[in-house]
């Protein structure tokens, strides 16, 4: 038996496990003890992968539609045709016409060759991922107020918070570690405030269960940062020390009452009251959030409120402390360190900026083109008003994943050319013009960098699948073809060519991650040990500073006619859109069908029983789906997994973007109930 | 049969493996990253001595963690097996005696009503080297529990640790073989050395035993007093990943996968836990053990009550593995832990 060390694929936690491989074939995975992060424990995705690694479902030869139905075709053959439709739509309409999703569940390697087709041999900034779907919001809040937007500490620093303040997240299912590392921290004597609509398995151990109204975030931050100075907990040495432009947002926060900010979230004013006390003495406070706050047309603004009320109690840039959002794919961190971004390079170096352009044309030796190119939300709208031609789609399933997808599939349709490099039959795949079948992780060698900004390594253990190929090898393929010569025999030169470009990756090498698994950027040379947490001395821009915001509502609101507001999201057994989990039979025995989590009292009011089917109708479509009647949610609330296909959530999701990040509001929309 | 007693050097230890590798697929304690795993080696330098017990125990050799049965061509009317892990003839060499009791279990539950031809294959002819522990690790808690015990029948051959090199002690006829085939390698016994061995058990059973002592706990819990509430206010604390049935070394419980695709039906049977919901979930959503407060009701009275009653093997045996694969921190000795306090 050859023992593989490798990193999981599912979540951004990153754990360490060995692929057990017996005469060329995957027959287990063992956890790693040794890993830093896991210690010897893996979640129930983790410990399933043999079962994905069988192979069921996977796509094994390059397909091409023709009069409607899928032919097997042959690499060059259909490499050949989308190089030739590519370079016509490119004469046709120009580069911009084309539009690329890369992927969050690619490799670092893989997302640096997929920006680097798109600008070099392309010539367009239309590159984007799925972050714009999870923490575009992220990265536009905390740029305003630190200058960067990562996670600022690192999971293991939550088992000795003092106090943790953990918000639209529910990391025992989406993180199972981050939920493990904070249950400890309560058992070792930490307060926990948990701020969520819903009922999550850690509120059983919350101190304070804080239950907003979807859509209010802004308000009761606000409302807790005024109380925080009001009663005299701000942390002036940091304030006068970090931060600037305070007098503004104490103005801004005055007006947030107890009775106000009761009135939009639905918090009594004496539970907002503790839960201030408790995270602003705590001594070492760490906030925690997810897709509860950034998935809204008000997600910068929620991000920047979070970071205000840290920096208001000076939790940051100590252990323990900070501003986390929880990264969701394996790779998302990567995939945007790598600049497959429409605004930015790898690193947050911004495309706009002549200098950074100017290096990297040096490197690659084109011209590259310099205003930003459209955001995945826009690149859909684009292919539907006709201004974008081509789309090359790797690794996603945007007819699952985002909303309002009766618009994205009759978008999808008007191109001219669909490409999708998939490991399996997704149903974008099923629509495309050229499907390309590629490597699983287990299949190729790279780096993933999670949610910890940790970069590590990932080692091929088997051959791939029929005549699958790893997503570089097919784009330094199809770019060669384009006339842009690539030239890496390995994944190993690439990240050479990243470390030469990337001031915070510019310490990392294969050779280094050898010996040191856990590297955490930023690492801006061959000495530099690694960065556990960040703003120790300085924030990125120097300064804190203080953003201000105010309180909007939720795009759409709750009326008489769609008196529900629909709140979706993700489950354990799951993943995304379920293109792997539901071929796992440990993972979809647990879950095998959608459903919609309704209160009792809801329930009773429109006569649902349990598992009882019901119509859900938001203004964009309809769904048949089960009711599961519980007391998760609260009255006026309901709940939706996204990962099924036969009830697909984004059916009814609401296409609304937040103005900055462009990040669709996921978390807020009204439907009405139905018995069917 | 009768038993012979010897004695073996380190270094001829390593030779007597070296010798072993030409006959045997050797699977051994060896260093993988910061990790030891049991696994082939083609030669000594390759395994290390200098471990407690291995991450995991050798089951994944014996039941794989996924295990392809057969896959079946429809148009062919063919039938495939996976045939190379049953033609190699196995050799596990540094077995400690708590996996060597899980086997003992494991083989009767496979092998003993009714023989599982999948186990069987790969679990015939293989020769079991146990080697007796010298050092227990935080969670080993093998002699805390009632009938648990750092000795354990069932080996072909058992050496146990002495200053001067190794005791060795043939307990079938394979093992007798071994050994008069390389009776150049090992000396007489001397005198003392049963006593020397018999005291350094007793002296390694006495630290477990200050670490862990979980009789009343075991007792209390297999007179069912442990109520309900106790063991939903447990399960509070599990994130379903199933772990600690997948390390466990008596854990036997698997789920059958049938894909179709292109006219082949492949077969593989996988690893799967009590701890799931869907593993006890019946038609119309019916579930026996509903919550997870049941389910760990079950397992935990499954492990150390039915399966003793049934079997008359440990059910647990004491490794401690599940305590280090939790991400809620309720292996059994957690929970064992909390039982005693309460």
């Amino acid at each position: 038996m050859i023992r593989v060390p490798t990193i999981c694929i599912y979540c951004g936690c990153g754990c360490g496990l060995y692929l057990n491989v017996r005469d060329g074939k995957v027959n287990g995975v063992t956890p790693q003890r040794s890993h830093p992060l896991n210690s010897g424990t893996l979640c129930a995705k983790g410990w399933s992968i043999p079962e994905l690694l069988r192979g069921y479902g996977r796509l094994t030869s390059p397909l091409i539609k023709e009069k409607g139905s899928f032919i097997k075709a042959s690499w060059d053959k259909a490499l050949g045709k989308v190089s030739d439709e590519l370079i016509e739509l490119i004469k046709k309409y120009g580069p911009d016409s084309i539009g690329l999703f890369s992927s969050a569940k690619a490799t670092n390697e893989e997302n640096y060759l997929m920006m680097k087709f798109a600008r070099a041999a392309i010539g367009t900034n239309n590159i984007d991922h799925c972050a714009r779907l999870c923490h575009a919001s992220t990265v536009t809040g905390l740029v305003k107020t630190f200058g960067s937007g990562a996670m600022t500490n690192s999971q293991n620093e939550f088992e000795d918070a003092k106090a943790i303040l953990l918000t639209g997240s529910n990391p025992t299912e989406q993180h199972p570690m981050v939920g493990a590392k904070i249950r400890r921290a309560v058992e070792k004597g930490a307060k926990l405030i948990v701020v969520d609509p819903r009922k999550i398995p850690l509120t059983e151990f919350a101190h304070i269960h804080l239950r907003q109204k979807p859509g209010s975030d802004v308000a009761w931050i606000n409302g807790m940062i005024r109380i925080i100075i009001e009663q005299g907990w701000a942390d002036d040495d940091f304030i006068r020390k970090r931060t600037e432009n305070f007098e503004n947002l104490a103005l801004s926060v005055s007006s947030y009452t107890a009775s106000m900010v009761e009135e939009i979230t639905g918090i009594p004013g004496d539970l907002l009251y503790r839960a201030a006390e408790v995270y602003a003495k705590s001594g070492s406070g760490m906030i925690a959030y997810g897709m509860g706050i950034t998935q809204h047309v008000t997600g910068t603004d929620n991000v920047s409120a979070l970071s205000n009320l840290a920096m208001v109690a000076g939790q940051a840039g100590r252990p323990s402390t900070g501003v986390n959002p929880l990264r969701g794919q394996n790779n998302v961190q990567g995939a945007c360190d790598m600049g497959a971004l429409p605004n930015f390079l790898t690193g947050y170096q911004r495309i706009e900026n002549r200098e950074v352009r100017e290096k990297f044309e040096k490197i690659w030796n084109v011209k590259l083109p310099e205003s930003k190119g459209m955001t995945i939300t826009e690149m859909i709208d684009g292919a539907y008003s006709g201004k974008i031609k081509g789309l090359i789609v790797m690794g996603e399933n945007p007819l699952l994943s985002d909303p309002d997808i009766n618009h994205v599939k009759k978008a999808l349709e008007k191109l001219e050319l669909l490409v999708v490099v998939e490991l399996f039959m997704s149903e974008t795949a099923s629509i495309a013009n050229v499907v390309l079948p590629s490597a699983s992780f287990a299949e190729k060698d790279g780096t993933y960098t999670n949610t910890d900004r940790a970069i590590q390594r990932i080692r091929k253990a088997v051959l791939p699948v029929g005549e699958s190929m790893a997503d570089w090898e097919i784009i330094c393929n199809l770019s060669e073809r384009m006339g842009f010569e690539m030239g890496y025999e390995k994944p190993e030169e690439v990240m050479t060519e990243i470390a030469s470009l990337t001031p915070i990756y510019g310490g990392v090498s294969y050779s280094r991650l050898e010996g040191e698994s856990y590297l955490q950027w930023p690492c801006p040379d061959k000495s530099h040990p690694g960065t556990p947490y960040l703003y120790q001395k300085e924030f990125t821009r120097g300064k804190g500073f203080f953003t201000p915001v105010e309180y909007r509502e939720p795009d759409e609101v709750t009326d008489s006619e769609f008196p529900f507001v629909l709140v979706t999201g993700r489950i354990y057994y799951h993943w995304h859109t379920g293109t792997m989990t539901r071929k796992v039979e440990t993972l979809d025995r647990e879950i095998p069908v959608g459903y919609v989590e309704i209160n009792p009292a809801d329930a009773a009011k429109i006569k649902i029983r349990d598992r009882e089917s019901v119509k859900l109708i938001s203004r964009r479509g309809e769904l048949v789906t089960q009711a599961l009647v519980t007391e998760r949610v609260q009255e006026g609330v309901v709940f939706m997994p996204f990962h099924f296909k036969e009830a697909a959530a984004n059916l009814l999701t609401n296409p609304a973007v937040d103005r900055e990040a462009k990040i669709p509001e996921f978390k807020v929309c009204s439907v009405k109930l139905e018995k069917v | 049969m009768e038993v012979t007693i010897k004695k073996i050097s380190r270094s001829n230890l390593l030779k007597f493996i070296d010798i072993l590798c030409r006959g045997f697929e050797v699977i051994a304690p060896v260093k993988i990253g910061g990790d030891v795993f049991f696994n082939p080696v083609k030669k000594s330098s390759e395994l290390t001595l200098d471990y407690i017990n291995p991450v995991e125990s050798p089951k994944r050799f014996f039941f794989p963690q996924i295990e392809l049965m057969y896959q079946m061509d429809f148009e062919k009317h063919e039938v495939m097996r996976d045939e190379a892990e049953r033609k190699r003839k196995k050799l596990i060499f540094g077995i400690r005696s708590c996996d060597l009791a899980a086997i003992n279990g494991v083989d009767k539950f496979f092998t003993g009503e009714k023989t599982d031809s999948y186990y069987r294959k790969l679990r015939q002819d293989t020769i079991l080297v146990n080697l007796l522990c010298h050092e227990c690790a935080s969670e080993c808690f093998c002699t805390a529990i009632p009938g648990g015990s750092l000795y354990c029948d069932g080996y072909d051959l058992r050496l146990s640790p002495l200053d001067d090199g190794y005791l060795a002690e043939t307990g079938t006829t394979s093992g007798e073989e071994l050994l008069k085939q390389n009776k150049s390698l090992f000396e007489k016994s001397g005198k003392n050395d049963i006593e020397l061995r018999e005291e350094a058990i007793k002296k390694l059973k006495k630290k477990i035993r200050s670490n862990h002592k979980f009789d009343k706990a075991v007792e209390k819990l297999k007179s069912e007093k442990v109520d309900s509430a106790e063991w939903s206010d447990i399960a509070k604390s599990c994130q379903d990943c199933g772990g600690c049935c997948y390390v466990c070394p008596v854990c036997t419980c698997y789920n059958i996968i049938d894909d179709v695709e292109n006219n082949n039906l492949t077969k593989y049977r996988c690893w799967d836990s009590c701890l799931f919901s869907g593993f006890s979930r019946m038609a119309m959503a019916h579930n026996p053990h509903k919550t997870f407060g049941e389910r760990l009701e079950y397992r935990f009275m499954h492990r150390l009550k039915y399966f003793e009653d049934r079997y008359n093997s440990l059910g647990c045996t004491g490794c401690g593995r599940c305590d280090v694969v939790c991400l809620g921190d309720i292996g059994t000795g957690a929970v064992l832990k909390r039982i005693r306090c309460r």
